[in-house]
């Protein structure tokens, strides 16, 4: 039933896939352009081999937009890590524990690479092995390490919604490049933001340890703390639903200064959002703001705001105070 | 129907005869679902059916072929499931109404997708991962070889090779 491998027919088949792949580097000689012609004039089956390349490559135009390839991922990812099957059938779900970190160091590469990543402006939802669940933010991406002693998630970028079933053998631990947090009972909260994690308990507590200094510091709900180099970690009080928001698209600010609303956005926004901090620091907002939409979002601010919002292409804005 | 036609279906009629009892009752042990089992049955046959006479003749252990195209299509059908399953949670999630699109463009979107996970199953890995960047993540060739630390000549091997795998898969090894 097999084809013989030195068929003349796989030959072509091989010799279209190469002249296709060729095609679409972005420096093609005209020599090369003459070669390929020459090739598809030498036999009329090179033609049809070519053709059927290019009706191949456009099948997957599909695959190339957001919920395609959330959807691929979905199936192909979880077949190349290690799965850990649960140790226990009683599971529950113990709360809700939210990782929020904001990387700017990560590199492309690791980010393409990681187990599970969004895009701009995407979110998804992900069962892990253990059923507790994961909600990915925009621009977010995590290695999955799980094994019989621990649960170990590893955030690189973003932010991170989990829902953590209870199994009293397996901590269930993130870790971020400036420390941990290990969940000792329900809901938390995580974030980091230019080299510093942020983790925020929504319910029962946390630990979050820092990597330098080593500390460790014990969280209630409603309290936070920052993991960053050089600093003690301490408790603070936040606001859990507003530090919840985003799970809903929503972005809620209570006079916030302009500025920080508009990194926030610009995680969304597929354009760089060109502005001067100095320049806007002094305005103010207050209000719940779309995240889904970020033009839209945008627009209101040009109108309630005393901001002047150019959008120059797609792919740049600019926002000035007005004069 | 051609002589050739003929003798192809006469083939699969055998086959059927003789083992459609056995893989129905081998699928409804797997499956614990009579109906389902009785519908894989068919569709199992009805993959026969594009054979060549030569080939379905010259089967030696006709119950263990039955079994792995079975199998294969099991999987194709619970891959088929994951896919619309996390694709509607994206689309419920992002509420996006640009994806908003007709019964028949679902199930096509499905079906292309489903098509596409299969042909990226059975990629090796580094392939894959080539083709991948480059065909769903729109990098170039340059980029690629950073992200693989590969050379570029490499990279365009990779490619070439995962399209050669998707033609085999596509038009068959010895169209």
């Amino acid at each position: 039933m097999q084809a013989i491998a030195s068929s003349p027919y796989s030959h072509i088949v091989l010799q279209a896939a190469e002249w296709h792949t060729q095609l679409q580097a972005d420096d093609v000689s005209d020599a090369e352009r003459e070669g390929f012609a020459q090739w598809m004039a030498a036999d009329v089956r090179h033609a049809t081999a070519y053709t059927q390349m290019e009706q191949l490559w456009a099948r997957f135009d599909q695959a190339q937009e957001a919920p395609g390839k959330h959807a691929l991922q979905a199936v192909l990812k979880p077949a190349r890590r290690k799965r850990v099957k649960a140790a226990t059938t009683a599971l529950c779900l113990l709360g809700v524990m939210l990782v929020a970190a904001m990387a700017v160091n990560t590199s492309p590469a690791r980010m393409l690479l990681a187990d599970y990543h969004t895009g701009i402006g995407e979110q998804r939802t992900i069962t892990l092995a253990d059923h507790s669940r994961m909600t990915l933010d925009t621009h977010t991406a995590v290695n999955i390490h799980y094994s019989a002693g621990q649960r170990h998630i590893e955030l690189l970028q973003g932010k991170l919604w989990l829902q953590v079933a209870k199994d009293k053998q397996r901590p269930f631990i993130v870790e971020t490049a400036e420390g941990t947090a290990r969940a000792l009972g329900t809901q938390f909260t995580v974030r980091r933001q230019h080299q510093a994690t942020q983790v925020i308990v929504i319910e029962s507590r946390v630990e979050a340890c820092a990597v330098q200094p080593r500390a460790c510091v014990t969280l209630s709900p409603g309290e936070s703390t920052h993991l960053q180099p050089g600093t003690t970690p301490r408790p603070t009080l936040v606001d859990p639903q507003v530090e919840a928001a985003w799970t809903h698209f929503k972005l809620v600010a209570d006079n916030m200064p302009l500025p920080r609303l508009l990194n926030e956005l610009q995680r969304y926004h597929a354009g760089h959002l060109s502005f001067d901090d100095s320049a806007l620091e002094g305005i103010h907002v207050s209000g719940v703001f779309a995240l889904n939409n970020t033009t839209q979002t945008l627009g209101m601010l040009a109108r309630t705001t005393p901001v002047t919002i150019t959008p120059y292409t797609p792919w740049l804005t600019v926002i000035q105070p007005e004069k | 129907m051609s002589a050739n036609e003929l003798a192809l279906q006469q083939a699969v009629e055998h086959l059927y005869t003789h083992h459609h009892q056995w893989l129905r009752h081998w699928l409804r042990r797997k499956l614990g679902c009579g109906e389902l089992a009785s519908d894989m049955v068919q569709d199992t046959f009805c993959r026969l059916l594009s054979l060549s006479r030569a080939d379905l003749e010259a089967l030696q252990t006709p119950r263990a072929y039955l079994t792995t195209i079975a199998t294969r299509l099991l999987i194709d059908r619970s891959r088929r499931q994951k896919i619309e399953q996390a694709y509607l949670e994206v689309l419920a999630l992002t509420q996006a109404d640009n994806y908003a699109v007709s019964p028949e463009q679902h199930w096509q979107v499905i079906e292309t997708l489903t098509l596409i996970a299969g042909m990226l199953d059975s990629m090796p890995e580094k392939p894959r991962q080539a083709f991948m960047l480059s065909r769903l993540e729109n990098l170039t060739y340059p980029e690629i070889s950073q992200v693989l630390g590969v050379s570029v000549s490499m990279v365009k091997q990779y490619i070439a090779r995962a399209m050669v795998h998707c033609h085999h898969i596509m038009y068959g090894e010895d169209a």
